[in-house]
């Protein structure tokens, strides 16, 4: 297994120098340029003179592909440089205050979304074609039907400007935090309980749930020891990817809710067309997918030992 | 109006079943009147096509202008000469939420198009050469994949400009990776079959293998995703749109009026209500038939 | 300050700011009316927490501390140039000039009819023909820390100011080239500092040696760039702007920065060495800066109390309006900012004066005013209301002339728009210019015939827009806020920054054939002390600006619409906008 994991950081760490060069090049040939440099209404102040300046300052001066080296000789030391919009902060510091609200926000409704979505499915799923499996699903459809910009523009409605429970902007103290994490959750917590409820539907129907049933099994044992265990091996296959892409912050909800996280960076990076910032954050999403992807693989062939690593 | 649009439902319900009792053999036909026994699938077939109907006849079918103000009625809440109100220049919403179906189609099924067929030579070129060519292609896709959908649409649209067609090419060049490995996955397991093994060995060239034994083969994956990237592309429109990067206004899109809307949440709250109300229909009418979709095709079930 | 002024970000940025910027910002809010300390921010030790979290019909006189007054403020973003920070040097991005108004005092400050009033300097005088002028310094001036101002520092200010060497370039050099020799000093013409018109007499004296007569001068020193700076802390921590960072910045204004949250807030607290406060207590203890750009979040955030004064976004002022309690917390006012959009004088077929006309007359002001909702007033020259050279009557065939503007159009070779080459209009994308476009759009098509594409698009793409081949025939939307209020600083800017300036340089730009009726109409004003004169001159140079030889087609005046709880007091707003200097808030 060892073997495995190291070829697949080998092959993460490949994959992440392409998308570097996909992502290096696509910003480059994006028009505008940072520093506010084309910017009509801020044009009036700088001088020729000063743009040069400016460019050579920050290297925009030379050949693209001459940038991505120095970029890349700078990045591999864990120099990830100067931002181009706020001019006197490191890339480091303003990933150092941006990611821990992001993965705060995504960590807990990541959890909520896979515990309260599983929960949902089984629920849904034991007690099928009754009431308690309509209303579980009618949430889960609900959740996966509504945009979380829209759902986030409804709570606000109701429970900022009508209802006064919640402050509208923010991030920090509980009351802040609960309609952002409602809306980043719903979207999840449906597939989840969507995908769990499938799942145990499927296992209930094989034959050695039966089997088990037919010994004269309790309904509540068949359930616990048979199908729960079965059911919720696939589960962790959306767990993974769910809580990767929670992580990386969502642009509506930070948008919406203004959360200086990473997500808003992220835009506000492309916006001021910052390349070391938006190089950085690219690493470090690509990253995180990867690495959750590769856990969820092996989490795998731990729980299910019938999988094998090749 | 509504007579016309019943008409064409019961036609539209009808018409599947001829075809399959003149080939009942056709797995497709059988997929396909098997989802329509489904009613949540059914229903959601109807909806679409209703969208695709009125989105298709918007000029005919909406009442007013979408796109020039109207100065005389601005900002007014829902009446009977506006079923949903106008927005601050005046313009009917209803007649802008018609324009919008035909544009929020077209995002989804031209995109989605666009970004299968992509897909499909890629995954098929990679899959059925293998080698090098896959390994260049999958560590492209991989790169790809790895990353946030919508943050590379942002990146995207900042490269390319707003506008439709720029959209429509954002939006395959960030999705196509997921049919590619759909593809290429299925094209693997297809070539060691025997019928395209004796095809090959017979000297069939790979074009032909793959366009007369592999792809027939794939269409019943590439639905079920075309029913997922469909609804997943229009919500990507209105959310890119919400953000301001995504269609440029006045086109009436439905995430263009989301973005007018919510400026004027307060003020008047049914700007923002109608298109997140059709967005969320939309949205249901998909999955409904998404699933059925996927049932049907599913051999495992029924 | 350039074309955008400390207005723009209060403007419907929206949009495009979400775009343009990282956007963040923390509000706080204890779940009511009531704000709290913003998030993440650790309570300071001076706030009793019983006291912030007593509720609210428990008796404020009994409580053992006073509830800390807090008073919350937005500032949507760093505009234009985020790197600049708060360097009042580099005042010419938006909300920079916001925050220097809060944290540094210059030379005066304009009270309530905008007229220089003492600030640092206690009197001013002119030699004879207004070419020279001496400050007289107050003696109390000190920076945050307590330690003295001199005139030496005001010295070294100015100096500084106009160097091409400071980060953001001589960016204000337009704010300060009437003072003598600062334009060849920024030119490195050459490069002897003591070659530039300014001197410390002794400790508390400053003298000024203009170009020539310039009568307004002491209007235009209430600008931040003519407050003084902190030498040593900038000789020492001057590369790039880090200087401005809390915990290096000293100030001498009303309020000091002790806590900077990039996107997210900035926290004032009043400057006890200010010379102002001596005089007067003052009214809050804190003063928190938020910066929600999203105009939409922001009006929530100051209903449920999480802001104490916002601008009333366009969408939601017919509702604040008819609301019987926010509209009493409304101010309107009107702003010295005019809207417009500048023509491709020399391109066909916009050199041809009929079509320029034609463009002018065709566009329905009063229905403008409307879709936006009272945030504008009609605009039918350059210059704003109260200035000189304002005249209602100036440009009496600007009014809306559908018919007018077909003949003239027809005349031109364009009989109902055939020929009519499609053109573009190339703005920022806010909510508002959205609107205003697609209405101008619909009535060129309607009156004229002709087809007007918006480009719409984030700040910085613009200049990209503009250079990209094949060239596309474009109108050019841009605003002015007058950066003090003296006719001299729209004329300036319109004749030294466009007519003569990077503009000219664009063939289809360039090539304007009034420039030298326009340019010596408003360099005679300058230097005229008759203020009928100055009037009549500023009137003609208008007049040929925006109908004789249309160079921009004026559309809209701003207007203002704050909305302020009415726990807030002690600010007086102008057409140059809110002033805080004596702001205090009830707890």
């Amino acid at each position: 297994m060892w073997q495995y994991i190291v070829r697949r950081v080998l092959q993460a760490i490949f994959t992440l120098f392409v998308l570097s060069l996909i992502t290096f090049f696509v910003a480059k040939v994006t028009p505008g340029s940072p520093l506010g440099l084309d910017d009509p209404e801020n044009a009036a102040k700088i001088t020729p003179a000063m743009r040069k300046q400016l460019l050579e300052q920050y290297d925009l001066d030379k050949p693209v592909p001459v940038q991505y080296v120095l970029w890349f000789t700078k990045f591999i030391r864990g120099d990830l440089g100067l931002s181009l919009t706020y001019r006197n902060e490191h890339v480091q510091d303003i990933l150092a205050r941006t990611w821990p609200i992001s993965a705060q926000l995504g960590l807990i409704a990541a959890l909520l979304a896979i515990s309260l979505g599983t929960l949902l499915g089984i629920v849904a799923a034991v007690y099928r074609n009754t009431f308690i499996d309509y209303a579980s699903m009618f949430i889960a459809v609900i959740g996966v039907a509504v945009p979380s910009f829209v759902l986030a523009i409804g709570l606000i409605l109701l429970f900022s400007l009508t209802l006064h429970w919640f402050p509208v902007t923010g991030w920090g103290t509980p009351e802040r935090m609960v309609m952002p994490i409602l809306v980043l959750m719903l979207g999840p917590l449906a597939t989840t309980a969507r995908f769990t409820r499938a799942s145990m539907l499927e296992v209930i129907k094989q034959d050695y749930v039966r089997t088990a049933r037919a010994k004269g099994l309790l309904e509540r044992v068949v359930i616990l020891r048979h199908v729960l265990k079965n059911a919720l091996i696939p589960v962790i296959t959306v767990a993974g990817p769910t809580l990767a892409g929670m992580l990386t912050g969502s642009v509506f909800v930070e948008q919406i809710f203004t959360i200086p996280g990473v997500a808003n960076a992220f835009v506000g990076a492309i916006g001021g067309r910052d390349y070391p910032m938006i190089m950085a954050q690219t690493i470090i999403f690509g990253g995180l997918v990867i690495f959750m992807n590769l856990a969820v693989d092996v989490a795998y062939g731990i729980i299910d030992p019938r999988i094998r690593y090749s | 109006m509504l007579e016309t649009l019943r008409k064409r439902v019961r036609n539209e319900q009808s018409a599947p079943d001829h075809p399959a009792m003149r080939a009942p053999e056709n797995p497709w036909a059988k997929a396909f009147r098997r989802m329509l026994k489904n009613r949540g699938a059914a229903l959601g077939l109807y909806v679409i096509l209703f969208f695709a109907l009125i989105g298709a006849l918007a000029d005919i079918v909406a009442p007013y202008d979408p796109i020039k103000p109207n100065f005389t009625a601005l900002r007014q809440p829902p009446s009977a000469q506006h079923l949903f109100g106008t927005d601050k220049q005046g313009r009917d919403i209803l007649s802008r939420i018609i324009h919008g179906a035909r544009i929020s189609m077209a995002v989804g099924f031209l995109s989605q198009g666009l970004t299968i067929f992509i897909g499909t030579v890629v995954g098929a070129i990679a899959g059925y050469y293998g080698g090098k060519v896959d390994t260049i292609l999958m560590r492209i896709t991989d790169s790809l994949y790895a990353f946030p959908t919508m943050l590379l649409l942002i990146i995207f649209m900042a490269a390319f400009g707003r506008g439709f067609i720029n959209l429509l090419i954002a939006m395959s060049i960030a999705a196509w990776v997921g049919p590619a490995r759909l593809v290429r996955s299925q094209v693997l397991q297809l070539k060691s079959q025997a019928f395209v093994e004796a095809s090959h060995a017979l000297g069939a060239p790979a074009r032909h293998i793959i366009l007369r034994h592999m792809l027939p083969n794939l269409i019943g994956s590439l639905m079920i995703f075309l029913s997922f990237g469909v609804p997943a592309a229009i919500m990507a429109e209105a959310g890119l749109s919400f953000l301001g990067i995504g269609l440029v206004p006045p086109t009436p899109s439905w995430g263009v009026m989301l973005n007018d809307g919510f400026a004027v949440l307060r003020a008047l709250p049914h700007v923002v209500f109608f298109p997140s109300l059709v967005i969320i229909i939309t949205m249901l009418a998909f999955m409904y038939l998404g699933d059925g979709l996927r049932d049907a095709f599913d051999p495992r079930s029924s | 300050m350039s074309t955008n002024s400390n207005r723009i970000s209060r403007r419907r940025l929206l949009k495009a700011a979400m775009f343009t910027g990282a956007t963040a910002g923390l509000a706080a809010c204890g779940g009511g009316a009531r704000p709290a300390a913003p998030a993440g921010e650790a309570p300071p030790p001076t706030e009793a927490p019983p006291a912030a979290e007593a509720p609210q019909e428990a008796p404020a006189a009994e409580a053992p501390a006073r509830a800390e007054r807090v008073l919350y403020l937005n500032m949507p973003s760093f505009y234009g140039d985020p790197g600049a920070g708060t360097d009042p040097g580099c005042s010419g991005g938006a909300n920079t000039v916001f925050t220097n108004q809060l944290m540094f005092s210059a030379l005066v400050y304009l009270n309530e009819k905008m007229e220089p009033t003492p600030d640092c300097a206690e009197s001013w005088t002119p030699n004879e023909d207004s070419s020279v002028w001496t400050f007289k310094l107050r003696k109390d001036l000190k920076w945050s820390d307590g330690t003295p101002i001199t005139a030496k520092d005001f010295e070294w200010t100015v100096k500084r100011n106009v160097s091409p060497d400071i980060s953001c370039g001589g960016g204000i050099l337009y704010m300060m080239d009437i003072i003598k020799g600062a334009a060849d000093y920024a030119g490195k013409v050459t490069t002897d500092p003591d070659t530039i018109g300014v001197k410390a007499l002794d400790d508390y004296t400053l003298q000024f040696e203009l170009t020539g007569p310039a009568g307004f001068f002491p209007i235009m020193v209430s600008y931040p760039t003519y407050s003084p700076l902190p030498k040593d802390r900038i000789e020492q921590y001057g590369k790039d702007t880090q200087w401005t960072q809390p915990q290096y910045v000293l100030s001498n204004g009303p309020f000091k920065m002790t806590e900077w949250k990039r996107d997210e807030y900035m926290t004032l607290l009043p400057n006890e060495h200010w010379h102002g406060y001596t005089e007067q207590a003052p009214g809050l203890d804190k003063l928190t800066v938020r910066m929600l750009k999203n105009q939409a979040t922001a009006i929530a955030a100051y209903e449920t109390g999480e802001l104490d004064v916002i601008e009333v976004p366009t969408g939601d002022l017919p509702r604040v309006k008819s609301d019987p309690v926010l509209s009493q917390q409304l101010i309107t006012y009107a702003e010295l900012f005019t809207q417009y959009m500048l023509i491709p004088v020399s391109a066909k077929p916009f050199d041809d004066v009929r079509v320029r006309q034609a463009l002018a007359i065709a566009i329905d002001r009063d229905a403008i005013a409307d879709v936006l909702a009272g945030t504008v007033t009609p605009a039918y020259q350059f210059l704003p209301p109260t200035m000189l050279g304002y005249d209602k009557d100036l440009n009496p065939e600007m009014a809306y002339n559908p018919d007018k503007a077909r003949q003239l159009l027809a005349d031109a070779g364009f009989p109902n728009g055939e020929g009519f080459p499609k053109f573009w209009i190339n703005s920022n994308h806010t909510d508002d210019y959205q609107t205003m476009f697609e209405a101008i759009s619909a009535m060129y098509k309607d009156v004229l015939g002709i087809e007007m594409e918006l480009a719409l698009m984030d700040p910085g793409a613009r200049g990209a827009w503009r250079e990209q081949e094949p060239r596309r025939l474009h109108l050019w939307r841009e605003r002015w806020g007058m950066d003090f209020p003296d006719s001299h600083n729209s004329m300036n800017f319109m004749v030294t920054g466009r007519l003569k300036g990077d503009y000219s340089k664009i063939p289809e730009w360039g090539g304007y054939k009034s420039t030298d009726r326009v340019a010596p109409l408003v360099e005679e004003a300058a230097r005229s002390a008759d203020p009928a004169r100055r009037h009549e001159l500023y009137r003609q140079a208008d007049r040929i600006l925006t109908w004789e030889d249309p160079y921009l087609i004026p559309i809209y005046y701003y207007v203002a619409n704050l909305m302020m709880k009415p726990r807030v007091k002690g600010v007086y707003v102008t057409g140059m906008g809110p002033t805080y200097r004596r702001v205090s808030v009830e707890s």
